[in-house]
């Protein structure tokens, strides 16, 4: 069975589907709340939230793209939260160090506060080293994507992390193809200075 | 400090140790970040394919689950239907008499087009059947929206929960989409024949279709009748009369007179809105539904 079918069996009325659905994209949607947000436990909350929503309103979908369309639902959830956040005053943190190495935001960042807590959550380590390596890994570019204003970083997630062609990206984010090809060219060459300069990658 | 806040920075710390304590060993560059990266379109490719390790935690993605389960379980699911299959439900509650009728004003139109210019026939002979053509489909066409009114059809498919509004806008659509399409497609069949500019002869059919619609709008809510059937009879007769009308006037189809074939298609297509608005105005406020 395909999603056209599971979709149309759910809008009969069939609900097991619903499940299969969550079960399918759960891992996606929380892969790109996590990097849009640089937050696990957030992005847990937000990725519940998506299917809360999609569950909501599952009789009124007609697309195509079940995954372009779960994902259209996490940017705006995304794009509320991180609003919301820096109503609060909470403003998105860029964890740019300073040319010296010394991290400029060390005390008060919010994202210091969110690795600590993340880092808490799981204390005991009982993992071995490659578990926190490979989070590493993800922190770090959780890190440098944070320093992306917040358009430019989903854009590149569409594009990098789901292979999504300009044209979708730019049905989902509700702006041109030219500016999306703007915002990837923009944000790629800033995420590769962040990276240089934070010895991502060798020189 | 609150203790919150204090737990975190000795978190930080740890963390910081745990990171000055990798970089000393050696560590970070054996991490994949650094190394062997590929690059897709100037991005740092192997990054992104280490972005995708990234998992839940099972036990945060099982409760998670579970909540969205219970959401599920929770949902009724209501019956949206599809354009799709608006447009065939509202299909199947056209009569099939509508079909032959406009099936006979279609087969009367070819026979037109193909007997005429063997008669040596001129424009004036085409328009004189085909304006009457057109004048009783928009007859026809506003017969299927009329009955939405009578024997208090509209009161019972409110009370059904139906959407009026929207159940005449589709039905709208369809009778008046056909009409369109088969004034065109004769249109081109005049202006092939006759050697006239297509544009000229779609104004000169549209015209009779337009006040005909306008004229039986006006039937549909001005008059309050139980024998629709002879109203409409009767208004097929005086929409034929009004569509020939033009053709006993010798000039009328000239080219002098094309500025007033023009006003009466604006002024026709404007009063017809202006009809219409207020129709789903009345439907909206329930006028409609009262007077039906």
């Amino acid at each position: 069975m395909d999603e056209r079918q599971w979709i149309y069996a759910i809008q009969k009325g069939n609900k097991q589907y619903l499940q299969d659905i969550v079960e399918k994209y759960y891992d996606d949607i929380f892969r790109f709340c996590t990097f849009q947000t640089g937050n696990r436990e957030d992005a847990y909350d937000l990725t519940q939230e998506t299917f809360l929503r999609f569950i909501r309103y599952v009789e009124g979908y007609r697309d195509r793209n079940l995954k372009g369309y779960l994902l259209t639902i996490a940017m705006n959830l995304c794009r509320n939260f991180l609003t919301e956040q820096s109503r609060r005053g909470k403003r998105e943190v860029c964890f740019d160090r300073k040319p010296d190495g010394e991290n400029s935001a060390e005390s008060d960042s919010l994202w210091d506060i969110y690795r600590a807590e993340d880092m808490l959550l799981d204390e005991p380590v009982e993992s071995p080293e490659a578990r926190l390596l490979e989070r590493d890994v993800h922190d770090r570019l959780m890190e440098a994507l944070s320093c992306l204003p917040q358009m430019q970083r989903e854009t590149l997630l569409f594009h990098y992390m789901y292979d999504m062609k300009y044209r979708e990206i730019a049905k989902i984010t509700g702006v041109s193809v030219s500016t999306v090809k703007s915002r990837v060219k923009q944000g790629t060459e800033k995420l590769r200075g962040i990276m240089k300069r934070e010895d991502f990658l060798d020189e | 400090m609150s203790e919150k806040r204090k737990r975190t920075i000795d978190h930080q710390m740890v963390c910081r140790q745990k990171t000055d304590k990798q970089e000393a060993d050696g560590q970070k560059n054996s991490s994949g970040i650094a190394a062997g990266h590929q690059e897709k379109g100037g991005a740092p490719g192997e990054i992104w394919k280490e972005a995708l390790d990234l998992k839940p935690d099972p036990q945060e993605k099982q409760i998670a689950l579970l909540a969205i389960q219970d959401a599920i379980e929770a949902k009724r699911i209501r019956n949206i239907p599809s354009p799709a299959e608006l447009i065939q439900i509202q299909l199947q509650y056209i009569t099939p008499s509508f079909w032959a009728l406009q099936g006979g004003l279609l087969l009367l139109l070819i026979l037109l087009l193909h007997r005429l210019p063997g008669q040596n026939a001129e424009l004036t002979d085409y328009l004189w059947w085909s304006s009457i053509a057109a004048a009783w489909m928009g007859v026809l066409s506003n017969g299927v929206l009329g009955r939405h009114f009578s024997c208090r059809m509209a009161e019972l498919e409110q009370s059904c929960y139906m959407n009026l509004s929207q159940m005449w806008t589709i039905r709208m659509t369809l009778t008046t989409g056909v009409d369109i399409g088969i004034l065109t497609v004769f249109s081109g069949g005049i202006a092939a024949r006759t050697e006239t500019f297509f544009g000229r002869i779609a104004m000169y059919l549209l015209v009779p279709f337009l006040l005909s619609n306008v004229c039986c709008l006006l039937m549909i809510s001005a008059l309050r009748s139980g024998r629709r059937k002879y109203t409409l009879a009767a208004l097929a007769v005086i929409t034929a009369l009004l569509a020939v009308s033009p053709c006993v006037v010798t000039e009328a189809y000239t080219t002098a007179y094309l500025w007033v074939w023009f006003c009466l298609l604006v002024l026709g297509a404007a009063v017809f809105a202006g009809q219409i608005k207020s129709c789903y105005g009345r439907m909206t406020r329930g006028e409609m539904i009262c007077w039906n």
